[in-house]
């Protein structure tokens, strides 16, 4: 079984762009390593050679046609910007 | 003695697809619009927001698989690959992971002479990133374009085959050729419709085990791909030899330094957590569509030039300039259809026209002089209308105007003259002119024949028919 | 007050749409200061549309059943011009730019919008205690759960504060909440209905469906939103179907598959009681009942805490602080700026979650969590295509207690994802399934009655809840203290 830890959970939480302070850590840490022993009991299912599900239904996936519609309503879309700048979304300098 | 290196290079090659439309959404992909004015909310990452593939872009991924002879995936499936940028609208990028589109195919290049086989790993579709602008305005802030995001890509990911820098510049400049012969990318890698990663590594020579490789990035023309690559293998060699390990990474080309830098540090300890995308079925290609694409599939430069040494006796050399573009092929054989004398009307394309086209640094879709002109202008030399060299006065006005090479013969009195009268006149003026070149001819200097020649075309401004000259020279100087 | 009712009223121009909206728009305004299942009245749009509503109706053009009906909106649809919240602090102040299909398709035939209902915050949750707008309290008794994560949609529609409204179940969210509200909900075959314009929590099992009073309400409701829609590829491109067109028929010699595992310790015995009941009215009713095995069912709610966190955690990462949203203020750098954005702007059990899901997708742990959990996601959908060559339908629970009261299950979380044990299959599988009202508890709180159908047999679910709900008394009660 993987040992659910504190490192662990910070390692994942940076992946995911969540940061826990110590107190939270400790919570968010014991109560991923409940649910994650939790599923752990898949591994009493004998799945040796079954296919995994990855869509509910089996269907084809439809495909569109390459014809230009320009979206009406772009300003709306900007209006929501946190920070803006002209048409840009603005950002803390990326080095 | 020094141990002697090989190097393994294989390249990574992004094709921005000719759609009209994105990956995933009905917006626009024209380049250089105004900042975030091709957006929608599926190309932003809007809440609900759902993509829907273009059919389009799958066609276009399918021509280039079967171009390259892969083997096409009638179920492909696209996964998200999971990680945070400002560009990247939705903190994933579509991709395809463990089933892309093609797999399994071989791009020929010619290299030494010979035909050598470059092995393609795969090909898959993904969507594009959008542009992170540093330079607008404000030092502390850096500004998000999304006009990008959601565009088509297909990835051409090489085996390890090739062995030079040069030979990679080769591969990328044949696969870029194949591209736009299909007309699915073009090629432009200015505007970065074409990009390119490199991954070299190097292994003493006889060594079968690859040697620890690094990514190169930021090569964004074929000058820089030679050049990074030659820098990396120099590099990778001096560590090795220093008695140090290369290190896997990702290095970033610097053009204007001419140098690389590594991004270690800067760069994140990736884990993507690819997994397929619920959003979208599998893409399912049915035999019938591939079938369908193949019959459409165009005659590639390879073929082409084969055929044209073939049917039109041009010498390879010459098929193979003018299959390097498809748009010049078409050039050529447009001509041949008005006038059937292929040796002639390559010759004329390939010293006169492509000449100057690469002296204005145009292409042939620029040139003013159209196909039928071409040949029209050698039909005129072949009929004695006019000579090779009026010819070549006439060539550069069609090159500047676009007229017809009749009108501008016909406009500047150009029209050879093959009257005897006339150039008897000429000759009898410049022989007697020159009583001391026709001493020395009668005394058997006979090589002063060809002073006379052009003596007489110099006095008649060049529209002497030269047959016609040498004939009445030879009866009055015999 | 049904749709056909009120639509009989309406087109007798015995009341006009813009009056009917207006008195259920007072009642919004008395009772959400107590039950706080709407986030957002939108008073205006509602009478927009009511007036369109009565053009149309006066025209005599173009007056489907819901013309001039005021529905409820789960507050993960988006809606042009109007705030979308997801039940999010990230998004509390995010205006969406577009209309989800099923919205459009609901103004398209004259509903009219009276409102965003409020919802576990990113429809993650059992109980509503995941919003950040605040917990909603059941009509049937206040200190109680409505259920969630649509449980502003349950607690609304069971308190006459709409006609009907629009859930989402992801693993039981729409039918646990009819279920605990004493309301009809149903869940569609997956792909059946546009998930376009619908903020995502786990896409492979997310699907909207409707919740009403009554079945005809809900079958009236799914005729408009269902049907393939070119913004989604994995909405079903078939050709139309009358939901409403079984309802009325016989259910006698009908085939109904009682599955053995949902009748186990844990149920409460109350809820037993209830469905016992109500199975032995669809017997009364003609069916034949018959019990089946659905083996790997144990394991549907570990698998679902794979996959269902795993595509939550990609789904999410749009929720940075860059286009949209909360954005933390003054960050020091871009890593500062998703970070605190994010870590403030979602909620525990979100976050929870997102951690989970970005854990089990991680490449080392890949095949041993989310692969697996896939694999055993064939085998549960195997289950039910092996139950349904011998049974036409399915009926079980819906939830294994009744609404329980604020804060009894938030410590562990295991408890609390419990809950959904009987819902969750039916998503991991794509099926359809629908809760009906059958009866209370001792404590006078509803109890649902689930039936499953085979892929795309949403109207022989529909026909057997119909018929079980004409036999019986309970869609006819209200909560104390509302009447019609």
């Amino acid at each position: 079984m993987t040992d659910i830890n504190k490192k662990l959970i910070d390692h994942i939480a940076h992946l995911a762009r969540l940061r826990f302070p110590e107190a939270d850590l400790e919570r968010y840490t014991q109560k991923a390593k409940h649910i994650l022993e939790y599923v752990e009991r898949l591994k009493a299912v004998n799945t040796e050679g079954i296919e995994p599900t990855a869509h509910a239904v089996d269907a084809v996936g439809f495909m569109r046609d390459d014809e230009a519609q320009a979206f009406d309503n772009r300003e709306a879309i900007l209006a929501n910007a946190p920070e803006r700048d002209g048409d840009f979304f603005q950002v803390p300098k990326v080095l | 003695m020094s141990t002697e290196f090989e190097c393994v290079i294989g390249l990574e090659v992004h094709a921005q697809l000719l759609t009209k439309t994105k990956l995933f959404c009905n917006c626009p992909t024209t380049f250089g619009a105004p900042p975030n004015s091709h957006i929608c909310p599926v190309c932003t990452g809007q809440p609900g927001a759902l993509p829907v593939l273009n059919r389009k872009a799958v066609e276009f991924a399918i021509r280039a698989g079967l171009a390259t002879h892969c083997t096409i995936d009638e179920h492909s499936v696209f996964a998200r690959k999971n990680y945070f940028y400002p560009d990247l609208p939705k903190g994933y990028q579509i991709s395809q992971y463990d089933r892309p589109i093609c797999r399994e195919g071989v791009v020929e290049i010619e290299w030494n002479d010979q035909i050598k086989s470059i092995q393609l790993i795969r090909i898959h579709m993904e969507e594009d990133a959008g542009k992170l602008v540093h330079d607008y305005g404000n030092p502390d802030a850096s500004h998000v374009d999304l006009n990008r995001a959601c565009v088509p890509l297909i990835e051409i990911v090489s085996g390890p085959d090739i062995r030079s820098a040069q030979e990679a510049v080769v591969y990328l400049k044949t696969l870029r050729n194949i591209l736009m012969y299909l007309e699915v990318c073009d090629g432009n890698m200015q505007e970065g419709s074409l990009r390119c990663d490199a991954n070299v590594s190097v292994r003493p020579k006889g060594e079968s085990k690859l040697g620890t490789r690094t990514e190169l990035k930021n090569l964004n023309s074929f000058r820089s791909v030679e050049r990074a690559i030659e820098f990396e293998i120099k590099r990778q060699i001096e560590v090795i030899e220093d008695g140090e390990k290369v290190i896997q990474e990702t290095r970033l080309w610097d053009d204007a330094k001419q140098e690389s830098r590594s991004m270690r540090g800067k760069e994140e300890a990736h884990d993507y957590r690819y997994f397929p995308d619920p959003d979208l079925m599998p893409v399912t290609v049915t035999q019938e569509w591939i079938e369908d694409i193949l019959s459409t599939l165009p005659e590639l430069a390879s073929a082409k030039a084969a055929r044209f040494v073939k049917d039109y006796g041009i010498p390879e050399y010459d098929a193979r300039i003018l299959t390097a573009e498809k748009a010049l092929a078409h050039y050529y054989e447009e001509a041949l259809k008005h006038y059937n004398q292929p040796k002639k009307i390559a010759n004329w394309i390939i010293t006169e026209l492509l000449g100057r086209l690469n002296a204005n640094n145009a292409t042939i879709e620029d040139a003013k002089i159209k196909p039928t002109q071409i040949a029209a202008l050698v039909k005129l030399i072949d009929d004695d209308v006019i000579s090779g060299k009026i010819a070549k006065d006439v060539i550069v006005e069609m090159f500047d105007t676009g007229n017809d090479p009749e009108a501008i013969v016909k406009a500047k009195g150009l029209v050879q003259v093959s009257d005897t009268g006339a150039i008897e006149a000429a000759i009898a003026d410049i022989l007697a002119k020159n009583p001391d070149n026709v001493a020395s001819y009668k005394s058997g200097k006979t090589q002063v024949f060809g002073f006379f020649v052009g003596q007489v075309i110099k006095a008649m401004q060049g529209k002497a028919n030269p047959k016609v000259v040498n004939e009445l020279l030879r009866k009055h100087l015999d | 007050m049904t749709i056909d009712t009120l639509h009989q009223q309406l087109s007798d121009k015995k009341i006009s749409s813009v009056e009917l909206t207006q008195d259920y728009l007072k009642r919004i305004a008395t009772s959400n200061p107590d039950l706080n299942s709407f986030i957002t009245v939108t008073e205006e749009l509602a009478l927009a549309d009511a007036r369109a509503a009565d053009d149309r109706i006066k025209s005599g053009k173009n007056v489907t059943p819901l013309t001039g009906i005021p529905v409820g909106i789960k507050d993960l649809f988006t809606i042009n011009g109007v705030r979308t919240t997801c039940g999010s602090h990230i998004l509390e102040n995010y205006t969406a730019p577009y209309t989800a299909t099923v919205v459009q398709r609901l103004q398209d035939a004259g509903a009219v919008i009276v409102g965003k209902l409020n919802m576990d915050e990113f429809a993650m949750g059992s109980s509503n205690e995941h919003s950040y707008f605040g917990n909603v309290r059941n009509p049937w008794e206040r200190d109680h759960i409505p259920g969630g994560s649509s449980g502003g949609s349950a607690a609304a529609v069971a308190a006459l504060q709409c006609v009907a409204a629009l859930g989402t179940d992801t693993g039981g969210s729409i039918r646990q909440p009819a279920s605990h509200c004493g309301v009809v909900g149903i869940k569609p075959t997956y792909g059946r209905v546009s998930r376009y314009g619908m903020t995502a929590f786990a896409s492979s099992l997310d699907q909207c469906g409707p919740m009403a009073r009554t079945v005809r309400d809900c079958a009236e409701m799914l005729n408009v939103i269902a049907g393939f829609d070119p913004h989604d590829s994995t909405s079903l491109n078939l050709p139309a179907t009358n939901f409403s067109a079984d309802l009325g028929k016989s259910i006698k010699g009908m085939k109904l598959g009682i599955p053995k595992e949902y009748f186990i310790d844990g149920l409460d015995s109350d809820v037993a009681k209830a469905v016992e009941a109500g199975i032995a009215e669809l017997k009364k009713l003609g069916a034949e009942c018959v019990e089946i095995s659905l083996p790997h069912t144990e394991y549907a709610l570990p698998c679902y805490y794979i996959v269902a966190p795993a595509e939550a955690s990609a789904n999410l990462s749009r929720f940075d602080g860059i286009r949209f949203g909360h954005r933390a203020s003054h960050p020091k750098d871009l890593r500062d700026l998703y970070e605190l954005s994010r870590t403030e702007g979602f909620g525990p059990e979100v976050t929870l979650r997102i951690t989970i899901g970005t854990f089990v997708l991680n490449s080392g742990y890949y095949d041993a969590y989310y692969k697996k959990a896939q694999q055993v996601r064939t085998l549960i959908k195997q289950d039910f295509l092996k139950a349904f060559e011998s049974v036409d339908a399915i009926a079980a629970p819906v939830s294994p207690t009744a609404a329980f009261r604020f804060g009894e299950k938030t410590d562990d979380p295991i408890q609390m994802y419990l809950s959904d044990i009987f819902t969750i299959p039916c998503n991991l599988a794509g099926l359809p399934g629908l809760s009906v009202p059958c009866g209370f508890t001792k404590d006078k709180l509803p109890v649902g009655m689930q039936l499953i159908g085979k892929p795309l047999a949403e109207a022989t679910i529909l026909q057997i809840a119909h018929a079980y709900e004409q036999a019986t008394p309970w869609h006819g009660m209200l909560p104390p203290g509302v009447t019609l």
